[in-house]
């Protein structure tokens, strides 16, 4: 016997109509050969551009040598005088000290020969307070 | 190697600047007791390590002090105390100039 006739939910007649199910890349955008381009392009003129520079400092490092060559003899001089000042200073001091230390030859020389021996920066600073010293030796240092 | 004097041959310097601290130093810059080191090499000279420390005392001591200063450490600590004493007892008074006070000139 037939079916019976019951109302269910059907398509509408004549199906549905046509769904969208394919993907959308929009095709926009350089292409890869000349995105390479532009990378390698950007590269280029970034390496010739430092290649400049690094030239330019090159010329302004000479300069700033050639300018403390120039001053060197002046800076030579006042660090001098300030060594024999300081040298000075610390002989008759040590004259005042060790008045009463019997067997002290004051301003004794520590080695056998004549010549002149740079006095280390200890020697130059000992009856200072010992911040002197370290800024002497330290003052214009930034590494840590 | 021993006598094939690789670094003469090839024209390098490679660390013959370390042997001695009076041989030519990268740029240039003289060790601080090269003077020192030069005057018991040359008064050593062939004799060997061991008589040339023993016959050229004076510059071996010399080259001594002024790697180690020794001399000068004990000398600067006797006249530290020493003032320190003074200090103590009140019979000296370190000038402007050893108390940081002093105005600053170049």
């Amino acid at each position: 016997m037939a079916p019976p006739k019951v109302k269910q939910d059907m398509a509408p007649p004549g199906g549905y109509g046509p769904i969208d199910y394919k993907r959308h890349l929009p095709r926009r955008g350089l292409s890869g050969y000349s995105l390479f381009a532009l990378g390698i392009g950007s590269l280029l003129v970034g390496y010739y551009t430092l290649v400049k520079w690094n030239r330019e400092r090159r010329r302004l490092l000479i300069e700033e040598l050639e300018a403390r060559i120039a001053l060197m003899p002046l800076l030579q001089a006042e660090s001098d005088r300030r060594t024999l000042r300081m040298l000075r200073e610390n002989l008759e001091e040590e004259a005042k000290i060790m008045r009463g230390v019997p067997g002290w030859k004051v301003g004794e020389s520590r080695f056998h020969t004549d010549r002149w021996v740079p006095p280390t920066p200890e020697e130059l600073y000992f009856l200072r307070p010992p911040a002197e010293l370290d800024r002497e030796k330290f003052g214009l240092q930034n590494y840590v | 190697m021993p006598f094939w004097d690789l670094q003469k041959q090839l024209g390098i310097d490679v660390d013959s600047w370390l042997v001695r601290q009076s041989m030519p130093q990268p740029y240039g810059q003289a060790g601080v007791c090269h003077a020192f080191e030069r005057e018991w090499v040359e008064c050593g000279h062939g004799l060997g390590q061991t008589r040339a420390r023993r016959e050229c005392q004076l510059e071996y001591e010399d080259f001594m002090e002024c790697m180690n200063r020794t001399k000068l450490a004990q000398r600067l600590r006797t006249i530290l105390e020493q003032r320190d004493k003074l200090i103590k007892q009140g019979k000296y008074t370190p000038p402007d100039y050893h108390t940081g006070k002093e105005e600053p000139r170049p």
